[in-house]
């Protein structure tokens, strides 16, 4: 397990030397910032009386904090989601085709390091360092609003976390499809198709219902149903995150999925690892 | 012999292949309920064409001219009756409710089940008088103390309707008084005009003087509503004194700011589906009117919070409807909503409620009859 932390660290300190990562937080920190400093909420005994955005009035009415706040936690959650996914599918792509690089694998091989852990190390560094780009930009959200607000809600970093369950998943696929082919564009992609195949599966059976009865939709369900409900996620995020009704047994089976699908991808990778010549 | 020891790779692909199904077993059918919409209650912030179509409709009195030494005074504009007669101010306030659009929208069913299941009786014996509300009454109108109701009077047996038979005076052009004895001695006495409204005042001078103001012809000044206010089921105008006890019940800093910094309000509910309700309020000083906006929308969020904590979801999500406008010149607007299945729920219990108030009411009046039998 040490040397699996070790690899997983050492993923993390490589990818803070990269501008992609470097640019992400820097993003972050200056949507936070910006916000901080132009956001001007007047909050009467948990009502927002009054919003000013950089010195312009934003909004005039009063509405309880939880009718305000509901709908920005909603769309910040789902443009997190998709956002974020899109963004580190693309920006980890390169993680595992550089791991496999001619010189650098053979080094890393004549380790003591078991394969699978190499493996293992590199998939929780990817999702550490998702995970903590996700808590950084959701708890800072929630820091700010709680300081301009004085209420202070765990729901977005509650939805944030469900939301990084995702990604899990796509990088599941994105590290196994390096194994077969060593190219960050083929990993990026399909980290993208599985983002999309994971919308497909989650509306399932509304889209079989359109397609004309026969083979072609008998495949469509059959081809589907491996794929994580990533569409059903990030709705149960975008839910929680906005404090509105959830069933916990839905959002655990989805959860579960997403990391026992994960499991079997990085079984297949394994399986490839362990039986490919460098 | 040298033997090569090999490593097994296969369980890999079980071990994938178990997982796969196992994630598609459990993700099967794992899709969060649709959500219901929130509520969304349709709030009257404007007349509607047909609003303004029905109030031009009801536009149709014009007081006959009083010579004043020969000379005719300009013709006075038509009339809403009700618009007419409202005074120019009021101590409490004057709201008027559109009965007959209440009792046949979605909900008026259940109203008059509301209304009348607890005593059948009291619908029977309006029905037996020839007067049936459901189909007479047009609107129902509060003044202060006064009650004006208007409809078609025509058919009915009006002095069925009365404790004992009154009798009738004729007042002014078209109006009526009826004269019945209280039992204290003193005499009741109701305004019957034009066979379309009816009017009590608290005594007999207030009649008199909504059915002088009625019938009077040439300028008088703006009552307190007038035609352009009709619209949604039920408006108003409300004093701050009236506010301020509306608002401030278990509030009393709330209802002293009310009493302090508001004029009054004038109200519009929308009853067709959902209820809706919009409150212009007007304050005296605009520079002042920040601090009632505040003190309103901090009640209404403590009262949201405190819902919540008391796992009154239901009450928390109505509160969540209402906000509080951005002040417009001296006024500012207050929204506020019932959706329609809450208002629903709340009517079918109260039916349920009286009902089971009149099964007990006539159980126990079972029992004194078998009590009182031989």
């Amino acid at each position: 397990m040490r040397q699996v932390l070790r690899i997983a660290v050492d993923l993390l300190k490589e990818a803070s030397r990269r501008k992609w990562f470097l640019g992400l937080f820097g993003a972050i920190t200056l949507v936070l910032l910006g916000l901080g400093l132009s956001l001007q909420l007047d909050v009467v005994d948990g009502a927002i009386a009054g919003s000013k955005l950089f010195g312009s009035l934003f909004a005039d009415d009063i509405v309880t904090v939880h009718r305000a706040l509901g709908p920005l936690y909603l769309s910040v959650a789902y443009a997190g989601f998709y956002g974020g996914a899109f963004f580190l599918a693309l920006a980890c792509s390169d993680f595992a085709p550089e791991l496999l690089a001619p010189g650098r694998i053979e080094h890393l091989l004549s380790l003591p390091v078991a394969r699978w852990q190499l493996l293992f190390g590199t998939y929780l560094g990817v999702v550490t360092l998702a995970a903590l780009g996700t808590a950084y930009g959701a708890l800072g959200l929630t820091v700010l609003l709680g300081v301009k607000l004085g209420a202070w809600s765990p729901q977005l970093l509650l939805g944030a976390s469900v939301g990084w369950v995702g990604f899990c998943a796509l990088y599941a696929v994105m590290l196994t499809a390096a194994f077969f082919v060593r190219s960050a564009a083929v990993s990026g992609s399909l980290g993208v198709a599985t983002l999309v195949l994971g919308v497909l599966a989650s509306f399932r059976e509304p889209i079989a219902e359109v397609m004309d009865p026969g083979p072609g939709r008998a495949l469509f369900r059959a081809a589907m149903v491996p794929f994580p409900r990533l569409a059903s996620l990030a709705t149960s995020a975008a839910r929680l995150a906005a404090e509105q009704p959830i069933e916990p047994e839905t959002l655990f089976r989805l959860v579960a999925g997403c990391f026992i699908f994960s499991a079997a991808l990085l079984s297949v990778a394994a399986w490839r690892f362990e039986r490919k010549d460098f | 012999m040298a033997t090569t020891r090999t490593r097994r790779r296969w369980p890999w692909l079980v071990v994938a292949a178990v997982l796969l199904a196992l994630g598609a077993w459990l993700t099967l059918g794992a899709e969060p309920p649709p959500r219901p919409p929130p509520p969304q209650v349709k709030m009257p912030r404007r007349m509607s064409l047909e609003e303004k179509a029905r109030g031009e409709e009801r536009q149709t009195w014009v007081p006959l001219p009083v010579l004043d030494g020969g000379v005719a005074p300009p013709p006075s504009r038509p009339r809403d009756p009700v618009m007419a007669l409202m005074p120019p101010s009021v101590k409490r306030g004057a709201v008027v409710a559109e009965v007959n659009a209440i009792l046949n929208s979605e909900l008026g069913g259940l109203m008059m089940d509301c209304l009348f299941e607890g005593d059948p009786g009291a619908l029977a014996a309006l029905r037996d008088g020839g007067f049936d509300p459901v189909t007479k009454v047009d609107r129902m109108a509060f003044i202060d103390d006064a009650l004006v109701i208007t409809g078609d009077f025509r058919g009915a047996n009006v002095d069925r309707l009365l404790p004992t038979t009154p009798t009738r005076i004729g007042y002014g052009q078209r109006g009526q008084l009826l004269e019945f004895p209280r039992r204290d001695g003193g005499m009741n006495v109701v305004g019957l005009w034009d066979s379309q409204l009816l009017v009590t005042g608290a005594d007999e001078a207030a009649t008199r003087a909504l059915l002088d103001r009625l019938e009077t012809s040439g300028p008088v000044p703006r009552g307190v509503l007038d035609e352009s206010d009709a619209w949604g089921e039920v408006y108003g105008a409300v004093s701050a004194e009236q506010l301020a006890e509306l608002l401030g019940r278990e509030n009393e800093a709330l209802a002293a700011i009310v009493r302090d910094n508001a004029e009054g309000m004038q109200m519009h509910l929308d009853v067709s589906h959902d209820v809706g309700l919009v409150g212009d309020v007007r304050v005296r000083d605009p520079a002042k009117g920040d601090e009632l906006r505040k003190a309103l929308g901090s009640a209404l969020s403590l009262a949201r919070l405190e819902a919540q904590a008391a796992g009154r979801q239901d009450e928390a999500q109505l509160l969540d409807l209402a906000l509080v406008r951005g002040l417009e010149g001296s006024s500012f607007r207050l929204e506020a909503g019932l959706p329609h299945d809450f208002l629903k729920a709340s009517l079918e219990r109260c039916v349920e409620r009286q009902r089971a108030r009149r099964l007990e009411r006539d159980a126990e009046r079972a029992v004194e009859r078998d009590g009182g039998g031989p």
